[in-house]
């Protein structure tokens, strides 16, 4: 089967009359903005920079890249878009698995949700055609028990459900989607906007395709290409050999503790000793690993299965234990209990929230404890029951769990503390502390959606997986470095392409797959250039809501309190002297793009 | 000074880590060899084929990738505590 050329089959859906429209996008849209992450913030542009993130007006995209449900190797992504109801700024987020694909299989490129539905809906997607039909008996329940649900109603067999979970509903603002019962738009909050418009799953049904686009032979010449670089073995991608194949994200647990830059005890300090390895991804091979899922098109197979055997969680079974939430939710609120941390993971896959978000909340929570002026019953570091049963009570917006359902920045303020928020534009830190890997702190700042390790990921060269390498130390160079990696990082959520792509392939192998697809010319120049593009129009939007002069920062701590521990000590993040040079890379000033640079890129 | 391994070494080596003892002059070069000698197979994870130190696996002292010390593998390890192995590690 030949997949569509991308860009032909947007369906635009009013939640308040009930209407869809299928619609191309603009043609210049795509060229300048390629899909999924850049054509879904050029669609929330449309609506308006100014629009409060939880009011009708606020547009919820769901978008495919142009490769989305080929057989390109990870290629099984797809893109959720719209302004954060965390931060106030753009955001993107992004899922694996099959539901991407499955869009792409039942004809259709994205999904633009506007308005508001009086009563619980959620959007059946068959044949190009999208149906709304009432979710009123499924509002209240967890995901798994909804993607159960769906099952039962039209059979497992080429079905893809994305749903959001109690916390959705509550609005709680880092509230996530979630489908094939684990894999989520994490950051953001783009749940709570779907809760807002009572939009409560996307159910899609679709015969898998073993689908080609674009020119036959080039496209399968530029495949080829990029699997024989994911396979090759020096890459940390290649299969049953490379890290991160064969103990997942969480292969990091360890060697960041190591130099000093695992944030820990709410990044009061910056390595999580030898309690590291009790939450690290050797461990978890060791002890609790059961299989090795992967996502559409994908050989890699990164995600790690569990199943826990002993203590108070035994017998559950999940996916998947990643770097991130076990960060977070284990050395960042001081606990090295593998069991537990399966547990929360789990807890955020059915209620629906970002893991990342939460144990920042937590970790804040339990600083305030010791600090003494937590607001309500308050928290001790690593008592896991009290975290299991606070992350109910967050979904619920129960109790204390309503203050820390704003999240951590919002919480923090409420109790007059917001320095212990380690947050940036309002979105909690990820698992790198900025003063062991100054670069990634660079890329925290800097990034548009707020704190962020995805946008640019320098880690990559900063941990020397990437040919080109950088002392995790060393302030000098790192604007450049992340002017670089947060444009070709824009391109690969745009293709939609896995983030982890990047270990194996580069601009020329985008390109090439780019170009086969859409049947047009296309060079690395190309990829870099559009990747710049993207991520000046995401700071435009956020420039015109209010993130001007100054916003680009990070929480006090990291400046000013230097670390005690091996790897990172004594050092403190450079922050403005990078800022400096970044800007001048960028063009900007002082994190305001110039009109004339807009026009440059033709944004305007 | 204890010696660790993560990842994909732990299975080369065996073990998590191990105490070892080199003379009071030896440096990171001296350790490289040392751990060759005792494991053959971490030859092609340390050394390049033309014997410099490779980038497959680095080695760590407190923390700090020998890379970016100015010494690099010719650094003595007298004051070094903690020496890690680790292979090519990132992710999400
Ligand atoms: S590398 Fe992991 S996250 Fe990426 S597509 Fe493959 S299995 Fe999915």
């Amino acid at each position: 089967m030949d997949l569509q050329k991308f860009g032909q089959a947007i369906v635009h859906v009013d939640l308040a009359s009930g209407q869809t429209q299928m619609r191309p996008a603009p043609a210049d849209w795509v060229k300048k903005y390629i899909g999924a992450r850049g054509l879904g913030v050029r669609y929330v542009l449309e609506a308006g920079p100014e629009v409060e993130a939880l009011s009708p007006a606020n547009r919820l995209c769901f978008m495919n890249g142009p490769l989305t449900g080929s057989e390109t190797s990870m290629s099984g992504r797809w893109a959720c878009v719209t302004k954060s109801p965390l931060t106030g700024t753009v955001t993107d987020s992004h899922q694996g698995g099959w539901t991407g694909a499955r869009l792409r299989w039942a004809g259709l490129d994205g999904l633009v949700f506007e308005g508001r539905s009086d009563h619980p809906v959620y959007a059946f997607v068959e044949d190009g055609q999208v149906f709304l039909r009432d979710a009123s008996d499924l509002w209240g329940k967890g995901i798994h028990e909804t993607v159960a649900l769906f099952e039962e109603r039209y059979g497992e067999k080429d079905l893809s459900v994305c749903a959001i979970g109690p916390a959705g509903e509550k609005m709680v603002r880092f509230a996530a989607w979630v489908n094939e019962d684990d894999r989520a738009f994490g950051r953001g909050g783009t749940g709570a906007v779907g809760g807002s418009k009572n939009l409560k799953a996307i159910v899609i049904r679709a015969p898998r395709a073993k689908s080609r686009v674009g020119d036959d032979g080039g496209w399968k010449a530029a495949r080829r290409t990029a699997l024989d670089a994911i396979r090759d073995e020096k890459n940390i991608t290649s299969p049953r050999k490379g890290g991160l194949s064969v103990y997942g994200t969480n292969v990091l647990m360890n060697p960041v503790s190591n130099i000093g830059a695992l944030g820990t005890r709410n990044s009061q300090v910056t390595s999580f000793g030898d309690k590291a390895e009790k939450i690290s991804g050797e461990y978890v091979k060791e002890h609790i690993l059961v299989d090795d899922p992967t996502c559409h098109a994908c050989p890699v197979a990164c995600k790690k299965e569990v199943e826990i055997k002993d203590g108070p969680y035994a017998g559950l079974r999940m996916e998947s234990v990643e770097y991130e939430p076990a960060w977070a939710l284990g050395a960042n609120c001081d606990n090295d209990d593998i069991g537990s941390i399966a547990k929360l993971i789990d807890q955020c896959n059915d209620l629906g929230m970002d893991p990342i978000e939460l144990g920042n909340a937590l970790s804040m929570y339990m600083e305030a404890t010791e600090r003494g002026f937590a607001k309500g019953k308050g928290l001790a570091w690593g008592d896991t029951a009290a975290m299991v049963a606070l992350t109910d009570a967050i979904a619920q917006r129960d109790g204390d769990g309503d203050l820390l359902a704003e999240g951590p920045t919002l919480a923090a303020a409420q109790m007059g503390h917001e320095e212990i928020a380690m947050a940036v534009k309002g979105q909690a830190l990820p698992a790198y502390d900025p003063r062991g890997l100054k670069g990634m702190g660079l890329g925290y700042a800097t990034s548009n959606r707020g704190a962020c390790h995805l946008r640019a990921y320098v880690a990559a060269a900063e941990l020397g997986v990437v040919p080109i390498e950088a002392d995790p130390l060393e302030w000098k160079g790192k604007g450049g470095l992340v002017k670089a990696f947060q444009d070709i990082h824009a391109f690969s959520d745009s293709m939609d392409l896995c983030k982890f792509s990047a270990f194996a392939e580069g601009p020329e192998e985008y390109a090439a797959q780019y170009a086969s697809a859409m049947g047009e010319a296309f060079s690395a120049d190309d990829v870099t250039a559009a990747g710049e593009r993207i991520y000046n129009l995401e700071r435009y939007y956020n420039n015109l809501a209010g993130f001007r002069e100054g916003a680009d920062t990070l929480p006090a701590r990291f400046i000013d309190e230097p670390s005690t521990l091996a790897g990172s000590k004594g050092h403190v993040s450079e922050l403005g002297s990078m800022l400096d040079e970044y800007y001048a890379a960028r063009g900007w000033e002082d994190g305001v793009v110039p009109e004339a640079k807009l026009r440059a890129l033709g944004i305007l | 000074m204890r010696v660790s391994f993560f990842a994909s070494l732990r299975e080369i080596v065996g073990a998590r880590d191990f105490e070892l003892s080199l003379p009071a002059d030896a440096t990171v070069r001296d350790l490289a060899e040392e751990l060759v000698r005792r494991w053959p197979e971490l030859r092609e994870q340390l050394f390049t084929d033309e014997g410099a130190l490779s980038r497959r696996a680095a080695i760590y002292l407190d923390g700090r990738n020998v890379r970016w010390l100015p010494d690099a593998d010719a650094t003595r390890l007298s004051s070094v505590e903690r020496v890690a192995v680790i292979p090519p590690a990132a992710g999400g």
